[in-house]
Formats: C-alpha cells, structure tokens, sequence
C-alpha cells in the first residue's frame, strides 16, 4: 500500500530520485529512531476510537502514511502530532489519497514552519495570533497575558494538529472542512472563536497552569454549534489589515529581530 | 519560611489558597510515561490509551508540606528531540524537574545525560531534579536494572526512585520528595544569606518566572 502511495506520489511530483522504500527506511530509521516513535504514536492516536490501535483496521495505514512521509521528506521527518492529521484524514479517504493530502497540508507554510520548529515564523503567527485576539477580545487578551498564558502553550497544540487532538472530532472535522476551504487564516480564526467561547471560564482562572490545562485539554462536552457561532463573529483583518498583511508584517519584524 | 512576602511570585493576589508555589517539569523520551505518570498522581487515575502529548500538558495539585499550602504547577513535556528546542525554554523558573526514563527502553535511559546537561544548560542552578525509572511493574521487560539506575543517579547527583504509574508504585513518593527536597533548599539558601528574605535584588530563589515568552526567542 505504501509503495502504492509511493507510485501515485510519483506521477503527482517531480522527485524523481527516490530510492526503495527500504533503502530510505533503513536511512531514517536512524534519525531518532524515527520508526519506533511513529509504531509507538500510532497506537496513542485517537485511542478512545480502538480503530488505530495494533489489531484495529486502520493501524497499518496509518504506520504506512507515516513512515511513509518521513521517508519522502526526511528533512521534516516525523514529529509528534502528524499522527492526529494523517489519522483524521484516513477516517474520510483511502490510504493512498490520505498520503497524498496528508504531504500536501504540511506543505502548507504555516505547518512546514510548525513542524519544523521554525522558531522565527512560529513567533511571527503567535504575535499576529496575539493582535487579533487583542482585537477579538481585548480584555480576554490582557488578562491571558497578566496571568502569563501565552499562545505558544496551548496554540502550537492546536495548529500542529488542526483541532484535531484538542476537540471533540465532531467539531474538529467541521473546522477542518473550512479551513482546507478557507486556508489558514481559518485556524486563527478559530482559535480565538475557541477562546470567545470559553471567555467566561478563562477570565475567572488566576493561575497559568490551571488556564493553559484547561486549553490544552478542552471540555469533552464542547458544542460545535456554539463554537461555530462564536467562530462566526471573530474577525481577522484588523485596522484596516487583512490576515496575511498583518501575518506579513510580523513575519518582516521577526526577520528584521533576527538580522 | 519567609520566602513568601515576595509576592512576585510565591502568591497570586487573587488567589489566596496556597502559601507557596512550585513550577515543576517532567521531561524524558518519547513514551517514557510522563502522562501517564502526571494522571496517576494528580487524578489517580492510569489508562493505557493515553494519547501523546503535543507540545506541553499541564496539571494543577495543591498538597499540605510542613503545614504549608504548596501549590504545584506541573508542565508535561513532550519528549520527542524535535520538540526541545521549544520545551527547553520552559525551563526557566522551574524548581524542580522529575527525569523519567523507562526501565524497558534502554535508550531512554542512555538519555538521561543529555537530559540532565539541558537542565544544567537551560534551568537555574538551584532547581532539584529526582531521576525516575518508570514502568517497575514490567519486570519480564526490564533491561535496565535498579542497580544501574542509582548508580547512574549517584553518578548525576541525583535522588532516584522506581515507580509505576501503572500500579501506583512510588508516584506520590516522588512528587513529596521533590517538594520536600525544594523546601529544603529554599530554607537552606533562606539560613545562609538572610539578606534573601527582603532582597528584590536578583537571588536565585527570588527569581521570578516571567509570563512564558521564552519560545519566542524575537
């Protein structure tokens, strides 16, 4: 099935220099013992489902996506996380199809920059992250940043697995639809819908861990109605600034930081 | 222990139900049982269908020392390589990290060395850290023996333990000593310079751990 994935790869992309699958295998199953990692996440993916565990019928696909990608892009390889989207995406297309979709989202810049670690770029999306919730909600935005929860605690989560980890999957797959409509303007969006939605909560924790616990691991009973009309009244453009000027803006002082 | 006049950051004005406040980390390998090891002392609670940890997890426990509220902040770290450049600069105002290797998985123990150096490297110099082999109830697994463990421990300075959080062998043992061993410490530094106890001036137990912007390094 992998070299399935392969094969069909191939005809949709111009690397035409890849080697067997074995061959890339063995090469980087040395970088951190890539392939015990990927065998020991598949088995914590989604386990409440009992479809993704050994013996359930969508394991061996979802080893198979995995271990697949990081042969394809060892240079990302595979990092803790993938395993949420390739298995969301296998819960709604077959194997070689959710591969190909699966290398196509991470090619999209702000997964690329996340699951690479791209410190820079991740900094320029939490700071524009920042600027719309202040714009959103402004007092919410105070308060987080007094009580010291900043967005790398519970963003990173949220992005790098597209909702998928942090929600219940009924909500998840609903903002997944419009984001792969809308692109990934719809993921901050969303975030700050998430956040509208859990004001009250949120404005009455004084401790940063109890807050960030809370955002890393939301209520179990989330309603997906109530999340999407909280999400509806969330605006990304803010002065005058649509979502990429802003995100632009922070990437170029994060470039000009660095320099 | 008059450390907590300094309310910078040992109380939270708005909340007046503990005396004292740690910040503590569990880091190690991938699947180690930090999760697992978090759940079982903060909820009492173990599945083996937990699902991995993505960035950081957090758990808030209050427990009675010396008749003394301690609240404790436990950040859960992701433990896979790619995520450290991130994790590391949690460290930062942390009093105590737990260093968990499993006792079934050599190479997380052959990792405890670089573990360790990153808390040198990135932690301050008076944050306590206990070595934990986890996952004790697998014994037909086992490849790294007690023995290597304290020896490892000694070698490292370091307090040591087998749990499992599975069986709920010496979890709670752990997190007592590491805030035991953390007051002690406070007290310690509190005798020795006293000028410590009104000094705003920059000593290491006063230091405040600033809202987390560590990982954004702009």
């Amino acid at each position: 099935m992998v070299q399935r994935s392969m094969e069909k790869l191939m005809s949709f992309s111009e690397c035409g220099s890849m080697a067997s699958l074995e061959e890339v295998t063995s090469d980087c199953g040395d970088q951190e013992g890539t392939i015990d990692l990927i065998r020991l996440d598949v088995s914590r993916t989604f386990p409440h489902l009992c479809i993704f565990q050994k013996g359930g019928p969508y394991h061996d696909p979802l080893h198979n996506i995995l271990g697949a990608y990081a042969c394809y892009r060892p240079d990302v390889g595979y990092v803790q996380g993938m395993s949420f989207l390739a298995a969301t995406l296998l819960l709604n297309m077959d194997e070689a199809d959710a591969f190909i979709t699966f290398s196509n989202l991470l090619n999209r810049p702000a997964h690329m920059a996340f699951f690479r670690m791209d410190q820079p770029v991740m900094c320029a999306y939490y700071k524009a992250f920042e600027e719309l919730l202040a714009d959103n909600l402004p007092l919410l935005a105070e308060h987080l940043q007094n009580i010291g929860v900043t967005p790398d605690l519970y963003v990173l989560d949220w992005l790098l697995t597209v909702f998928a980890r942090p929600l219940p999957l009924d909500a998840a797959v609903r903002i997944w639809d419009v984001y792969l409509r809308d692109g990934e303007e719809f993921l901050l969006r969303a975030a700050i819908g998430i956040l509208k939605l859990y004001d009250t909560v949120l404005t009455n924790q004084e401790c940063t861990a109890t807050a960030a616990q809370f955002l890393t691991r939301l209520p179990e009973d989330l309603c997906a109605e109530a999340l999407f009309r909280a999400i509806a009244s969330v605006r990304t453009s803010a002065h005058k600034r649509t979502f990429s000027q802003i995100l632009q803006a922070h990437m170029d002082a994060v470039a000009t930081t660095a320099v | 222990m008059a450390v907590s006049q300094d309310n910078r950051w040992q109380k939270d004005a708005a909340d007046q139900n503990f005396d004292y406040m740690f910040k503590l980390l569990i880091i190690g390998n991938s699947s180690v049982g930090k999760t697992s090891f978090l759940f079982r002392y903060a909820d009492d609670s173990f599945t083996s269908a937990f699902v991995s940890t993505v960035g950081i997890d957090f758990k808030v426990k209050t427990v009675f020392r010396n008749d003394k509220r301690v609240k404790l902040q436990i950040w859960d770290t992701a433990g896979q390589e790619r995520y450290r450049t991130i994790t590391t600069a949690y460290y930062r105002g942390a009093m105590g990290f737990i260093l968990m290797y499993d006792i079934t998985n050599e190479e997380s123990f052959n990792s405890v060395q670089d573990w360790c150096t990153q808390i040198k490297t990135y932690s301050w110099d008076n944050a306590q850290v206990i070595l934990v082999g986890n996952k004790c109830d697998m014994e037909d697994e086992r490849v790294i023996s007690y023995e290597r463990g304290k020896q490892l421990a000694d070698q490292l300075g370091l307090e040591f333990y087998e749990t499992s959080a599975k069986e709920n062998i010496n979890v709670k043992a752990v997190f007592e000593r590491l805030v035991d061993i953390i007051c002690d410490k406070m007290s310690e530094s509190l005798d020795t310079d006293p000028n410590l106890v009104n000094a705003s001036k920059s000593t290491r137990l006063t230091d405040n751990p600033q809202p987390q912007n560590g990982s954004c390094q702009c």
